[in-house]
């Protein structure tokens, strides 16, 4: 991962900081922990003696401790580690999977970002692409506060045609099919941003209602199609 | 246009042009206007062939075409191409749209998208009876007041409100439905506009929006009518759009027409009551229900199977075989031809063994044509009740082990009525790799009713088992074939969409028209070609060459096959259709000349033989003189190698039917 050049040199202390504290939360995330040498060696970011001071200023602020040789995060620690975790698979799952770009790319943006993003335009993020609990990896993605309230079922803002239920409905915001044919065809068929769609079934096919008119549809075609789920109280 | 158009629209005597989505009812409203018949049904595709009539309801009688249904005139399917090709190549005519009320917004769609291209037009609001029973209301007249194009409300299938359409289509103008595009698409429209040849008049503005979308089948007439700079400047400007835009200029071109069409349906387009399920919603949704789809799939196979089975193969083939034909028809027909003919060899001709009347019409008419009218009788009624594309539903994933999907159903079912009326809707699949798939599987396996129905009544005659080895060998080798086919085939498969149409209460009338048209087009298609085969037989026969080629068939028959020699006769008139050599084992079994496995083997070679001349002609004609030598190259040996196989195995199991 060398090769991406994103050296020490080239981030602010606070973003360095968040490398090390991203790093750290990864290896727990295992069940490992890393020494500071393992640290300076192996970091994402890009392996640099430099580690060593940003390491030395995250004890003093009290973030991360030293067990014998090996590096663990102080309860501080995981609370900023995981906001920058939680920023960094969230983009993930963004860039691939809603745009849809390659996993490189998505990487070295997904880096980028994860020191960018504000509390708030995280939290959009997270509620536009339904909470997910997992980054393209597989890997879990620390949950925040609005997906606490997703777990006391307040539907999420986002969700594919194919996480509705049978009877849900839902007004499509994006549309990301696999073959941009489709997207015209479906169009013509009256299924574009701003209808609303209702699942009619989901087995043996899916079956959704556009206006009156219903559609049945292969599941990739559904899982590019993205809804605001309208929920009657 | 010319002064001599201009003329000639003055007489009044310019076409007209049906057009509209799918199942809206053009076809019905095509039936009323010219009082003749077209094939009416529920899904896209029945309607691949243009039909042309006279509209003798119309004023001054003008021709007619009906096109096949569209979304868009920015085609999906070699269906929309067809329509949209038509309507460029007919710049006079008069649009006659036919829509589903409660579809409106799509109605409108395709309304936008004909006023870019500056056509005259009026407007059928159909199936008012549906849009009623769902609560929907639409403000017809104050649409017309907003488009300036006449709108009648009508319910084709009740023939109300058709009667406005004569005194209405005079006042047909282009429709006031402009869309807003972005500023940087106008532009482009204007520049493109500019290189499109002045002939086209105002239909300039439409064709540089299909252009601009990128439309590639368009690809042959952009050719001939844009100068090479043309062609550069479209592709410099789709490029620079598509940039600018951030998005296909497809999409906003498409948005900008769905954003018009959402303002004028907020003012028109009313429903009153929250959507409830009615009974049609209910056994629609039964029938493609996971669990209940498959006990309702049964119920429809039952039906069949005593309709067209019971009923057609049985009752109907013995009143007409042993009774119209064994007492009647040929007894009459051999008295009168020994009295009239002195010729022995003549008198053969028609009453003899292989003789026309005694053989070829007594089998077309008398076996099979019973068979088949049922079956259309009962096809007419899944077509018109909306059945079909939910069996689609139901059987998307088991088709896609074929590299196909449910929408392939459609064409497989109806090669349970006729292959070659079925090779023509293969043109409903997206892909081309699709088309080749399913022609292929249906001239391999797909048994037609003309065949089924003799296969079926022989399949009666012994134990019940035999039925579900010719039924697990015929499937067996669709799906193994197909399997195997999709994987070495290059080219890819489509994702399923399809649009799946209310469940409708047929009308009987409606059936029996179609029945009546479906009949004809057998009789003339089937029945020259009975007596072809019967004249081969009569001659080889006459020469003595029967017994030869028997005898050269020899190994294959008796030997691979286990059959008596004279099986070859069928196998040979098989060749042109295989119904006809069904129909020769079905005697054969009557005249105790086949035991029970025999007739499975028989059976299952003819099922997997190639079904008819007109099928093979159908085939050259859809995929080519090369495409159609390799299928058949391969499905005649290989019926002969599966039967093989079959009675060996049968054999060493020591079956006995």
């Amino acid at each position: 991962m060398n090769e991406r050049g994103l050296l020490l040199s080239s981030h602010s202390p606070a973003m360095a900081r968040e490398e090390v504290l991203e790093e750290l939360w990864t290896a727990e995330e295992t069940g490992m922990t890393l020494s500071l040498s393992t640290l300076t060696r192996t970091i994402h970011a890009g392996p640099s003696d430099g580690w060593g001071g940003v390491t030395q200023e995250l004890i003093e602020r009290g973030w991360v401790t030293l067990d014998g040789e090996q590096l663990r995060l102080s309860e501080d620690g995981q609370r900023e580690a995981r906001e920058v975790v939680r920023r960094h698979r969230l983009a993930e799952v963004l860039f691939n999977q809603v745009l849809e770009l390659p996993m490189e790319t998505t990487e070295a943006e997904a880096c980028r970002l994860e020191h960018e993003l504000s509390p708030q335009v995280t939290q959009a993020v997270c509620s536009f692409l339904g909470h997910p609990p997992v980054c393209p990896h597989g890997r879990p993605i620390p949950p925040g506060a609005c997906c606490a309230l997703l777990s006391r079922r307040v539907p999420s803002l986002i969700c594919r045609l194919t996480d509705l239920k049978p009877g849900e409905r839902g007004r499509v915001v994006l549309m990301a099919p696999r073959h941009r044919d489709r997207l015209d065809q479906l169009a013509d068929l009256g299924v574009t941003p701003g209808a609303v769609l209702t699942l009619r079934q989901r087995k043996p096919s899916l079956v959704v209602e556009v206006d009156r008119t219903l559609l049945a549809l292969e599941d990739e075609i559904a899982d590019g199609i993205y809804l605001r789920p309208l929920v009657e109280w | 246009m010319s002064q001599v158009s201009h003329l000639a629209r003055r007489t009044a005597a310019d076409p007209v042009l049906l057009v509209g989505n799918p199942n809206v009812g053009k076809s019905v409203i095509f039936g009323a206007l010219t009082k003749t018949y077209v094939t009416v049904s529920n899904y896209p595709g029945t309607t691949v062939e243009i039909t042309r009539g006279r509209a003798r309801m119309l004023d001054g009688m003008p021709d007619i075409i009906d096109t096949p249904g569209t979304n868009s005139l920015t085609p999906q399917s070699e269906d929309e191409c067809a329509t949209r090709d038509i309507l460029l190549a007919e710049p006079d005519a008069v649009v006659l749209q036919v829509g589903d009320t409660k579809n409106l917004r799509r109605v409108l769609y395709l309304t936008a998208q004909l006023a870019e291209l500056g056509r005259r037009q009026m407007l059928v609001l159909n199936l008012q009876d549906e849009a009623r029973d769902l609560g929907v209301r639409v403000e017809s007249g104050e649409l017309e007041r907003r488009l300036g194009i006449p709108i009648v409300p009508a319910t084709a299938t009740r023939q109300t409100g058709l009667d406005a359409i004569p005194r209405r289509l005079p006042q047909a103008s282009r429709a006031d439905l402009l869309c807003a595009y972005p500023a940087a698409i106008e532009t482009a429209i204007l520049e493109i506009g500019a290189a499109l040849p002045p002939e086209l008049g105002p239909a300039r503005r439409g064709v540089a929006l299909m252009l601009l979308a990128g439309d590639r089948t368009l690809g042959e007439w952009v050719r001939t009518r844009l100068t090479h700079a043309g062609v550069e400047l479209v592709e410099a400007r789709r490029a620079g759009l598509e940039r600018a835009l951030g998005c296909s200029t497809a999409i906003a071109i498409s948005r900008a027409r769905h954003r018009a069409v959402s303002e004028l349906l907020r003012e028109v387009f009313h429903v009153n009551r929250p959507r409830s399920g009615t009974a049609s919603d209910r056994i629609g949704a039964l029938s493609m229900h996971p669990v209940w789809g498959i006990p309702f799939l049964a119920v429809v196979l039952l039906v069949a199977y005593g309709f067209v089975g019971v009923f057609g193969a049985g009752t109907l083939v013995r009143w007409m075989e042993a009774g119209l034909f064994g007492r009647v028809v040929n007894p009459a027909a051999t008295a009168i031809v020994n009295r009239i003919i002195p010729w022995s060899w003549v008198r053969d001709l028609f009453v003899g063994q292989y003789g026309i009347i005694t053989m070829a019409l007594t089998y077309a008419i008398a076996i099979v044509l019973p068979v088949v009218g049922t079956f259309f009788i009962f096809f007419g009624l899944l077509e018109d009740s909306g059945y079909l594309p939910r069996l689609a539903v139901m059987v998307n994933r088991v088709f896609r082990t074929m590299g196909l999907n449910g929408k392939a159903v459609l064409p497989m079912v109806l090669g349970l009525g006729c292959d070659t009326m079925a090779t023509l809707t293969t043109r409903i699949l997206p892909t081309r790799k699709e088309r080749v798939l399913v022609t292929f599987l249906l001239a391999l396996g797909v048994p037609c009713s003309a065949q089924l129905g003799v296969v079926l009544a022989m399949l009666g005659s012994m134990a019940p088992l035999g039925t579900f080895i010719w039924a697990g060998v015929v499937a067996g080798t669709i799906f193994g074939v197909g399997w195997a086919a999709s994987r070495l085939m290059p080219g890819r498969g489509s994702d399923f969409l399809l649009e799946v149409p209310p469940i409708r209460v047929p009308s009987v009338a409606n059936i029996l028209i179609k029945t009546a048209a479906r009949t004809e087009w057998y009789l003339k298609e089937a029945v020259p070609l009975f007596v072809l085969g019967t004249l081969l037989l009569f001659v080889l026969n006459a020469i003595g060459a029967l017994p030869r080629l028997e005898s050269l068939c020899r190994p294959l028959v008796v030997g691979g096959l286990g059959l008596p020699p004279e099986a070859a006769d069928a196998f040979l008139v098989g060749f042109l259709r295989r119904d006809y050599g069904a129909a020769g084992f079905f005697v054969m079994r009557q005249h105790g000349r086949l035991d029970g496995l025999q007739s499975l083997v028989a059976l299952v070679v003819i099922t997997l033989f190639v079904p008819c001349i007109a099928n093979v002609f159908m085939m050259i004609k859809e995929r080519g003189i090369r495409g159609a030598v390799a299928m058949v190259g391969f499905i005649v040996p290989f019926a002969f190698a599966v039967g093989a196989a079959l009675n060996w195995a049968l054999r060493a199991l020591g079956v006995r039917l």
